[in-house]
Formats: structure tokens, sequence, C-alpha cells
């Protein structure tokens, strides 16, 4: 008897596992919050190491694949957060929680503070995740120091910029810019196209891009609402930030 | 045996024609409005849609088995027709408001960022951006009777930035910072560029070595493609008062050496392509000619604003042919596909109509004006004016505009390729029709 009840609450057990829902495809509904209903669009899929990720569209709000966060899936539901989404800290974003329905959607709550709404997803289809785009390495033509000068606001800034390749063999940076005061930022995501370059200092949501070559990065300096063009030539050895 | 290898050799050619053609707005370079492939004559099913974050405005074109559009979540899309897929997103800083032009394997776009991009079409790649002066809608002082007379207010009816147009590898565009530019399409190099009265959103056409295109300041310019060097401008109707009755919006059309064009001066014009002579005008009593015309077969095929009628007129003299009644306003321009005319109107319902008759041949309807939240529309889907604008003080002018669109409003321009006809909505999806 022993012997049977083993197996046999091992089968059960793993029959569970199987019929576990799986919450990945794309999926569609709207949040009713009061006189102002929210549509949204959530992708989710597995990565090949059994991660749960996704990303959502939020129509209306010019959101298209931002990144859940702290995605949980369960036999009995699915939850996410949407600060990315919603620009905001973890605490303040918008909290999902949903529960499998018996016709395989997906009901719960939009929480957001203090406040909740109901919501129903419907699945539509197979996911279709916006993925980051992805940092690449710099070629040794790119690498070293860089000079160049930029105006915002009427007033000058000069440019010191260092790219180097990082332990990761990503491409990374130093910039030091020189206006008023003098700032000091870290390049922390890089993409080389094969004509044009991307330089990002997420810190302080700065960014160069443009288009380079052996002596010459002409392009704009972003940040925020404001852009300036700027023109990064190589520096004479030997000069200082 | 050799008979069947010419006839799919012809058939193959036939068939890749149209997808060549179709890379840019309008269909050609001139502006024409008509594509060499049929519509299909009846509406089965919606084929897919495509969710993005934002109204679009922006057309769909085509280029290698894909759509390529804006959104005004600031992104360029490209978007496998068969499937509906992603292939790639460019992401830009503002409203991507202009339809794409694709040449030589590059696609272009202007953003409401003020940047116009040049990437790679088939990978997304960036490869190079233009900065303007800035991009900006048309604003004036009372706008449209808005209150107070003494503020400026944007216009919330300049839904468009200027679609790119490339020639003779030279991207031409016009600004909001009031210039007409060419750029080297291979650099982005500014070759030239031409000052105009005010905003720019019109896109320019091309024909016989000079681009035409009309501005705010109600103006359409003939302009030198190689120097920029003004030809001739032809001078349409100003509304110093509420500075409604002004600006030409629509883009114009070239061909057999008449450009034809809408304007918001409650106009039609047709303006002799050499000297700028205008050959006729039709009166719309005061309704905005917005959308582009499309000409075929000695027949001019524009819709109205204000009065919702699609109309025909008769190329060589203007005279009314016929007209039907479109139930709301029409921002979208007509796309001639065989023997069907499509045409996106503003209350969510993109029609398709018999080009020879006129008659309605189908409709489709987007789920936000079948739902008619806040009953946007009447029940005979025209605009509810009575519960859509609040006031004339402030920004209930905006408010007003932004109800209407809730409908999934059609102000991008229907395409047709292979039988599917594509088109983005104010609700942020693009469509594929069959």
């Amino acid at each position: 008897m022993r012997r049977t009840a083993l197996p046999l609450s091992a089968a059960l057990l793993m029959t569970a596992a199987q019929a576990a829902p799986d919450p990945g495809g794309r999926w569609e509904g709207t949040a009713e919050i009061p006189g102002a209903p929210l549509p949204l669009v959530v992708d989710l899929a597995r990565t090949p190491a059994g991660v749960l990720q996704g990303s959502v569209i939020l129509p209306g709000r010019a959101v298209k694949g931002a990144p859940l966060q702290a995605i949980s899936a369960s036999d009995a539901g699915l939850g996410f957060g949407l600060a990315a989404a919603f620009n905001a800290p973890a605490d303040a974003a918008p909290q999902v929680r949903l529960h499998w329905q018996a016709d395989g959607s997906l009901a719960g709550e939009w929480l957001q503070a203090g406040m909740s709404a109901p919501l129903r997803l419907q699945r539509t289809g197979g996911p279709q995740i916006d993925l980051p785009i992805a940092a690449t390495a710099l070629t040794p033509a790119l690498l070293g120091r860089w000079v160049g000068r930029y105006e915002l606001g009427g007033y000058p800034r000069e440019v010191t910029l260092t790219l180097s390749n990082g332990p990761a063999g990503l491409g990374a940076g130093e910039l030091v810019v020189v206006g008023k005061r003098r700032t000091e930022l870290a390049i922390d995501h890089v993409v080389q196209g094969r004509e044009f370059l991307t330089l990002k200092a997420s810190s302080a949501n700065y960014r160069i891009e443009g288009r380079y070559a052996a002596d010459r990065i002409e392009g704009q300096v972003l940040q925020g609402p404001f852009e300036a063009a700027i023109v990064l030539r190589r520096a004479a050895p030997g000069a200082t930030p | 045996m050799k008979h069947n290898v010419l006839t799919a050799l012809v058939l193959a050619a036939t068939t890749a024609l149209p997808a060549a053609a179709q890379g840019t707005y309008r269909g050609d370079v001139a502006h024409t409005g008509v594509l060499q492939t049929q519509a299909p004559r009846q509406f089965k099913q919606v084929k897919w849609s495509f969710p993005t974050g934002q109204r679009i405005v922006s057309s769909p074109v085509w280029s290698d088995g894909a759509l390529l559009f804006g959104s005004d979540d600031g992104n360029l899309y490209s978007v496998d027709a068969a499937s509906g897929r992603q292939r790639w997103m460019l992401a830009t800083r503002g409203p991507l408001a202009s339809t794409p032009a694709v040449a030589a394997g590059r696609v272009y776009a202007l953003s409401f960022d003020g940047g116009l991009y040049a990437a790679n079409a088939t990978t997304g790649e960036l490869l190079w951006k233009f900065a303007t002066e800035g991009e900006r809608r048309f604003e004036a002082r009372g706008l449209h009777g808005s209150l107070p007379r003494s503020q400026t207010f944007a216009d919330p009816f300049d839904t468009y930035l200027s679609s790119p147009l490339v020639a003779d590898g030279r991207v031409y565009f016009g600004s909001s910072d009031g210039h007409v530019y060419a750029l080297d399409a291979a650099s982005g190099a500014l070759l030239w560029k031409h000052r105009t009265g005010d905003v720019v959103h019109a896109s320019p056409a091309y024909a016989d070595g000079r681009i035409y295109v009309g501005g705010w300041d109600g103006k359409l310019y003939a302009l030198n493609a190689k120097t920029g060097e003004q030809a001739w401008a032809f001078q349409a109707g100003v509304d110093p008062l509420m500075h409604n009755q002004q600006g030409f919006q629509s883009s114009p059309a070239v061909v057999g050496g008449v450009v034809y064009s809408g304007c918001r001066d409650g106009h039609v014009y047709a303006l002799d392509a050499a000297t700028g002579r205008e050959l006729w005008n039709h009166n719309t009593n005061g309704s905005w000619v917005n959308s582009s015309p499309a000409v075929s077969a000695g027949q001019v095929h524009v819709a109205t604003s204000d009065s919702a009628l699609y109309k025909v007129l008769d190329a060589k003299t203007g005279q009314l042919v016929r007209e039907h009644g479109v139930q709301a306003y029409v921002f979208s321009s007509p796309t001639i596909a065989g023997d069907v005319v499509l045409l996106g109107v503003l209350n969510g319902v993109l029609q398709a109509r018999d080009k020879a008759s006129g008659a309605l041949l189908w409709e489709f309807q987007t789920e936000a004006s079948r739902t008619n939240r806040g009953w946007v529309l009447t029940a005979d889907k025209r605009f509810n004016g009575a519960l859509l604008f609040p006031s004339s003080w402030h920004e209930g002018m905006a408010q007003g505009a932004e109800r209407q669109q809730g409908v999934g409003s059609f102000f991008s321009t229907p395409l047709v390729v292979g039988g599917v006809v594509y088109i983005g909505s104010a609700d942020g999806r693009m469509y594929a029709l069959e």
C-alpha cells in the first residue's frame, strides 16, 4: 500500500506542475480607472534559462515596450510592476495582481497610490517582447581621448571624452564637462553601429550621439529636453581635461 | 515553354512594381496618390493589428515585405507585412508624425524632436541624423476663435510633420522652422535650404527638376531641386483675424504639368507647374482641404474637413463631377488602387468606394469608434459637436480635438500591397485589412 501511495502522490504533483498555466503570450485588456480607462498590452515569455520576462505597451501614453518589474507567476495568478513604464520609483508605480480564470483569462486589480481598479487581460497571441538595445564593444579606432565643445543656454561647455572597453568587453568611458562647474560622468552604455555612435551616461540621463570617423565624432549632446550640436576631435597628446 | 517563362517574368515584374513604387508618401515622387495595384472590393477580416504607444498619423510605406511607419510614441517601426510582427523599432525623442520615405535601402523620417533620421531600412540601424531648428505646431493669437484673443494657441488640428521625399540622391522636406531643406541622402549633409514665411508641414512633390510644397504662410512654392532657388510662389488666401482660413497642410500632386493642392483657405487649386499661374480653383465654402489630392484619368479626388465631402473634380476645369458625404472630417488622403478609392475618416471609419461611381463598397470601423465612449459620435457617425468642445476659452479647443481622436480617427493614408490594405489609427494601431 505504501509503495502505491508514494508513486501516486508523485504523479499528482507532476500533474499539478504540468497543469500550471503558462503566462507566456500577448495579453490585452483595460484597467477600468474611473473616468479614465487605461488600455494595456502585455507581452510575457520565458528566457532559455526559464526566467519570466515581459514588456508593456500603453496606447495613448507613448509607452512602447517598457520592461516589467518584479514579475511573479504561480498556479494562482500573475503579478508585475510598471515602474519603468511610468518612470516612477517602484513604491509609487502601478502594480498589477491577477488571478487565473476558468476561461483562461486573467482578472484582478490595477493598484496605484492606495487605489485599485478592475483589470482583465485576454490572451491575444504570441509574445512580442521588446528587448533593450544591446550594448556593444568599441572598435580600436574609437578608443582613447576626444575633445569638443558645445553651447547650451548661451554658455560654452568644454568636453573631454575618454573611451575604452570595460572588463566585460563592452564599450565604456569617462566624460568630463567643464562649464560653470566641472562635471564627471561615467559612460555606461555604448552602441557602435557601422556609422553611428551612441554613448549614454545613465546617472545624468545624458547622451552623446552622432556619426563617427577616424578623427571626428559629429552629432548632438542630449539631456532631458535639451539638445546641442557637438563635434569631438582627437585630443592632442598630453592634453588634460 | 518559352511562352510560359515570359508570362512568368511579366507577372513577376508587374507584381513587384507596386511594392517598389510604394516606398514613399502618396505612392510616388509626384504624389499622384495612385497605386499600381488593386484594393479589395470586399472586406473579409482584420488580418492583424499592431499596437504602438500613441496615435498613428503617419502613413505606412513598403520596403522588402515590411511596413515602415511612425507613431506619436516617438518610434519608427518596421513590421512584417505577413505576420504583423515587429522587425525593428528606432526610438526618436518626439512624436514621429511624418510618413517615412524609402530609397536605396535607407529610410528617412522627421520627428517632432527636430531630427530628420536616416536608418538602414532592413535593420533599423541609425545612419545619420540632421537637426532642424526645431519642430512645432502652427500657432497664432486667437487661433480659430480661441479665447482670450490675446493669447497664442498651438493648432490642435496641425497634425502632421512634413514627410520627406527622396529624388536624385537628395532628401527634401519642410520644417516647422520655416525652411524647405535638401540633404545629401547618403551623408545627411545640408545641400541647401529655402526660407518661407511660416511652418512647412506639407510634403514636397517632385517633377521635372523642381520640388513643389506649400506652407502655413499660404504660399505654394516651386523650387529648383538642385539649388533651392525659387522659381515661383503662389499666394493663396490669408486670414489675419483667426488664422483659420490659411495654410497648406495638403501636399501637392503634380500631373501633366499641373500642380494640384488643397488648402485650408477653403479651396482646391490647380496651378501651372512652369509658371505658378492659377488654372482654376474649386471653392469648398470655407471647408478646409487638408487631404492631398489623388489624380487619375483626368480627375482630381479630394476630401474636405468640416463639410465632410469626398469630391471628384475635372482635372482640366475644376468642375465638380460628383461628391459624396462621408459623415466626418477628412485629413487622410484618398488612395486610388485599381478601381477602388480608399478614404480614412476622422470618425474612425475607413471607406472603400467604387472609383467610377463613388458608391460605398465596404467600411471598416475601429473598436473605439464602435464603442463611441463619451458619445463623441452621433448615431450616424458624425461628430457630436454639442458635446465635444466645452468652451472656446483656454485649452477648450484642444480638449475637444483630443476627444474627437478618441474614436480611433484615421489621419493616416491607406497603403495597398498584395490585396491587403494597411492604415494607422489614432487608437495607436496599424491595421492590416483583407
